[in-house]
């Protein structure tokens, strides 16, 4: 697995920064605002933050009083689209296996 | 349906699919050495049982050949449980595999009103193993739909 995977993964593990991203999926946020559903101190959650736009997660912006944090969904792309090829792929076998148990109560009805 | 829940920060895999069959029909499909090569794995590889001992103990082994190129995979395993019709618990692990690469597979079948529902829960040793099941070199880019990210954070 390469580092970037290992990254999003490592940064979607934790529930805290899941409900930020859950937040900044309907549209980007100040700090102060991601926080305030949170019981903890603004270092723990700046902490978060670093881990997630280490991770690619969340962009901030360099300009402006309030720097919204905005989502960024290409890291994930990754993660969706092999979740989405596996899917594919068990889907199909279990297609076939299918066929064959049609087949067989086939035989079975004679 | 085939569902596939893979869900951040756990360490297993689960895989769902109903049949439109009783299951004891759906077990026996599943355990059957001579059907594996008609079904098990991915359409481009052809696979061979080598060993499918399914019983209490008993060991498998299959072998996966790549249309394309000629080369070769091999998967092997235990049945630590065999519990015909509602379910096995057996390992299953890559050759030459090495560390990560072993997993502890639960299959259930569960029956309802003709149907049966087949749930696979793939456990690995570490969350690390199991993101490391992704594969290196998956095409990168292909860009989903934010549905899916959103499904990914909701399962969370």
């Amino acid at each position: 697995m390469d580092d970037e995977l290992s990254r999003t993964f490592a940064a979607l593990a934790d529930p805290t920064r899941r409900a930020i991203l859950a937040r900044l999926a309907d549209g980007p946020a100040p700090v102060n605002e991601l926080a305030q559903p949170f019981d903890m101190t603004p270092q723990a959650i700046s902490k978060h933050l670093k881990v997630l736009e280490s991770a690619g997660l969340i962009s901030r912006s360099r300009q402006g009083q309030w720097r919204p944090c905005r989502l960024e969904v290409a890291p994930l792309d990754a993660v969706t689209a092999w979740i989405a090829r596996y899917r594919a792929a068990w889907a199909d076998s279990f297609d076939r296996l299918e066929a064959e148990i049609k087949k067989m109560r086939h035989k079975e009805d004679g | 349906m085939t569902e596939v829940i893979f869900e951040p920060g756990r360490q297993d895999i689960i895989i769902r699919r109903e049949f439109d069959a009783p299951r004891e029909k759906v077990f026996k499909a599943f355990t059957d050495p001579e059907l594996i090569p008609r079904w098990w794995g991915a359409r481009r590889f052809t696979t061979t049982v080598d060993r499918m001992d399914v019983r209490q103990g008993g060991q498998w082994r299959f072998v996966t050949r790549n249309n394309d190129d000629g080369s070769e995979y091999a998967f092997r395993g235990v049945y630590h449980d065999v519990a015909a019709p509602s379910g096995t618990v057996f390992t299953f692990e890559f050759e030459p595999g090495g560390p990560g690469y072993l997993q502890f597979v639960t299959e259930t079948f569960e029956e309802a009103d003709g149907r049966t529902v087949y749930t696979q829960v793939c456990l690995f040793q570490s969350v690390e193993d199991r993101d490391g099941w992704i594969p290196t070199d998956m095409d990168k880019g292909i860009r989903e739909s934010l549905d899916l990210l959103a499904d990914l954070i909701a399962r969370s």
